[in-house]
């Protein structure tokens, strides 16, 4: 096919507009961490999967195989089997780097490789596969139809996830006349009730025997044929969908090897998709290794504090001490990561910005060597590039400096002009109001300085160390409450209260000022919310007992933990609150105080 | 291969190129002369396929027309016959170096297409 130069210029512009438009929903996703919005993922996934499609009509080969593989990593993505980690996203902002260099060079396409992207690209979808399935990713299965000139050609990886999802693989042959026409049905329909009865891999309509205009007759034959897997076995098939035994052919002989069991996906791959307790199982081996080495210590330490003399408890004190500091820094250092690696990508996203404004936009970087807790490090990069954007349209300049010093218990972030020159009049930036609360919610502080000579100058101070508690946000009574992450179980929106009790926990009925759901209500069936009930499966200590909360979804949240305001300071039920992003203000249940002053229904 | 997207903004735009800015050019005559937009407003179906076939007959074979757009304004459905007629076309357009392309499908015959894998044969733009 000819395709003129309009066509290919269109194609340019649409392919370089949609990857700008990827770039920053990849980085929206990572910022998702574990809770991705699968939404979000797939419209990448389409976005992608139309550059690709593009490319293969344009015949642009290189750009077809590149957005291929990526659109293989996001589809694993999308089935919950790869977290979009920063690594994850790096290879991928990679791969979409070159796409944009290829297509704009559309037509020098062949000095350029995509050696090395391929191989990350290759490597990422591989990687979440056991060994024996990696080669899977690019090797491609011939499947002969019976009876017929036609082939699929699958690649394995497609075959392996069809098997996932039914445990047998199977080729239908249709007549699209005989079987759907004249059983006066529609062909939507039709793949409807097929796709009911599994999953459509490939399928194809043998067009050579539909003919051309001149040889179509009134009822031709239309041979129609589906690869399919299905949990189903081939009886039940032929009875589900109301075919001979000549209709159904199970895929054996070409793809036995890939029916051996397969040994299961690595938890830490799978982790967005499971549910809570599944996650608190895939910890990685060597998070438990070393706290298990050091609660060893502390028992060995505690076992002999009994026996000991007063003049040895000063050294089991500090042993013990020890072993804790030991896990305060372990847990600490987890979560630590050069600034620089993560705070990269406000470049990224003031370049988006320098694309629709068709400006050029420069920050230099002066992060050093300085190490920050990661979770504080994605939540500052969308006020900061904010800030930065806010600046660039003072029109001052479009050269910013972006500094960061290390001081003994803050981190300052300073934002300067390049090359100000000196002002007459004094400007002072609009910061958003909700980029602003992004910053509070850090316990940070924004402050804005002018000087006639320097020009204008921003300094965002972050608490170096602050203190971060990963737990679960729950709304009761039109409040959040986070309930920390080490003592949930479980989250059940379920209404089976048989699901409830399998874990053995008790249901509260009150406490203090928190009202919780009276277990009889929720037999009844009068829920606590009406219609959307949630119950938080805690544990503290030996005990397990059952929080009926408001939000049917609590969500995940790493709260940074500020004072408590002197009115609230005597009420023991809350150990301090976080500010949400959005400003609402969280408060951390004292979940050790709540569990020893409710009592379970069964004693009322 | 799957034509579908991309090439929708692109087939639009190429339009909106070629009937805004009107170009004096050869090529784009010769384009627009041997090209062809026709809308059924109707289902494609067993009962109306006789008539829209002859008439696809005549635009390739007397009229000359190698580039075809069929605009599925207005139709909501499409049988096996009518499958039967864009397969015919196209296998007809293809003996001519010619090409098939389907525009304005709804959601539902968008979808029918894509799963039968129809848009690797020829180019379907979704309304």
């Amino acid at each position: 096919m000819l395709i003129d130069a309009e066509t290919i210029d269109v194609y340019i512009q649409e392919t370089n507009q949609s990857l700008l438009d990827i770039e920053k929903d990849l980085l929206t996703l990572e910022n998702m961490g574990d809770n991705i919005d699968i939404s979000l993922a797939k419209r990448i996934y389409r976005a992608m999967h139309i550059i690709k499609n593009g490319a293969a009509l344009l015949s642009v080969p290189k750009i077809k195989e590149l957005s291929q593989k990526i659109e293989n990593v996001l589809g694993l993505i999308c089935a919950g089997k790869l977290v979009p980690n920063p690594e994850v996203i790096n290879i991928l902002l990679q791969g979409i780097d070159r796409l944009s260099q290829l297509t704009n060079q559309i037509d020098t396409r062949d000095d350029m490789d995509i050696d090395e992207q391929s191989v990350l690209l290759t490597g990422l979808t591989s990687a979440v596969l056991p060994d024996e399935e990696k080669r899977t990713v690019t090797e491609v299965r011939k499947i002969p139809i019976p009876d017929s000139q036609h082939s699929f050609h699958i690649a394995e990886f497609n075959l392996i996830q069809g098997l996932d999802q039914g445990n047998n693989i199977y080729i239908l042959i249709y007549d699209l006349i005989r079987d759907v026409q004249k059983k006066n049905n529609t062909p939507l329909n039709f793949v409807r009730f097929i796709q009911q009865h599994g999953e459509i891999i490939d399928s194809l309509i043998d067009i050579q025997t539909v003919g051309t205009l001149e040889e179509y007759r009134k009822a031709p034959n239309m041979p129609y044929f589906v690869l399919l897997a299905s949990s189903l076995s081939q009886d039940q098939l032929i009875k589900a969908l109301n075919l001979t035994m000549q209709q159904v052919h199970q895929v054996n002989t070409t793809i036995a090897d890939l029916l051996q069991p397969k040994t299961e996906l690595h938890h830490s791959e799978k982790q967005p998709l499971g549910t809570f307790s599944q996650r608190q199982k895939s910890l990685p081996k060597r998070n438990k290794g070393v706290f298990n080495s050091l609660w060893c210590e502390l028992y060995f330490a505690l076992d002999h504090f009994n026996s000991a003399s007063s003049e040895d408890l000063a050294l089991f004190k500090a042993r013990i001490q020890s072993v804790l500091d030991g896990i305060g820094s372990y847990l600490n250092q987890e979560n630590k990561i050069l600034a620089s690696k993560i705070l990269w990508k406000i470049n990224r996203k003031t370049r988006d910005h320098a694309y629709q404004s068709n400006i050029q936009i420069n920050v230099d970087f002066q992060c050093g060597s300085i190490m920050m807790d990661k979770r504080i490090l994605h939540r500052l990069i969308n006020p900061l590039t904010v800030i930065i954007i806010k600046m660039i349209q003072t029109e001052i300049s479009t050269q910013i400096i972006f500094k960061m010093i290390e001081n003994a218990t803050t981190i300052d972030i300073c934002l300067s002009f390049a090359d100000s020159t000196p002002l007459k009049q004094e400007i002072l930036l609009e910061i958003p109001q909700s980029e602003e609360k992004q910053i509070q919610a850090l316990d940070g502080k924004i402050i804005q300085s002018f000087d006639t000579h320097k020009g204008l100058s921003i300094k965002i101070t972050i608490p170096r160390n602050p203190l971060i508690i990963p737990g679960y946000c729950v709304e009761i009574d039109n409040q959040y409450y986070l309930i920390p992450q080490f003592n949930v179980i479980d989250v059940i929106t379920s209404i089976d209260q048989n699901m409830w009790r399998a874990y053995g926990a008790e249901f509260f009925y009150k406490a203090a000022w928190i009202p919780v759901a009276s277990l009889s209500g929720l037999s009844s069936g009068r829920l606590y919310s009406q219609d959307k009930p949630a119950v938080v499966i805690c544990n503290v200590g030996t005990r397990c007992f059952g929080l009926p909360v408001d939000s049917p979804e609590p969500f995940k949240l790493n709260g940074v933990c500020h004072p408590l305001s002197r009115h609230l300071e005597a009420n023991i039920l809350i150990a301090g609150n976080c500010l949400l992003d959005d400003g609402n203000i969280v408060f951390v249940l004292d979940m050790g105080f709540l569990s020893s002053q409710l009592q379970p229904i069964a004693d009322s | 291969m799957d034509r579908q997207g991309f090439t929708v903004l692109s087939q639009k735009k190429l339009r909106q190129v070629l009937n805004h800015h009107q170009p004096v050019n050869i090529q784009r005559r010769f384009l627009s002369m041997s090209k062809k937009v026709i809308s059924p407003g109707q289902d494609i179906v067993a009962s109306m396929v006789p008539e829209f076939k002859k008439n696809l007959q005549t635009l390739i074979a007397e009229e000359g027309i190698t580039e075809l757009e069929i605009d599925l304004t207005d139709v909501e459905m499409v049988d096996s016959v009518g499958l039967g007629a864009f397969i015919a076309t196209h296998n007809t357009l293809s003996q001519k170096n010619g090409k098939l392309t389907v525009i304005n499908a709804s959601d539902d015959i968008y979808s029918l297409f894509k799963t039968m894998r129809l848009d690797q044969h020829f180019e379907i733009q979704q309304g």
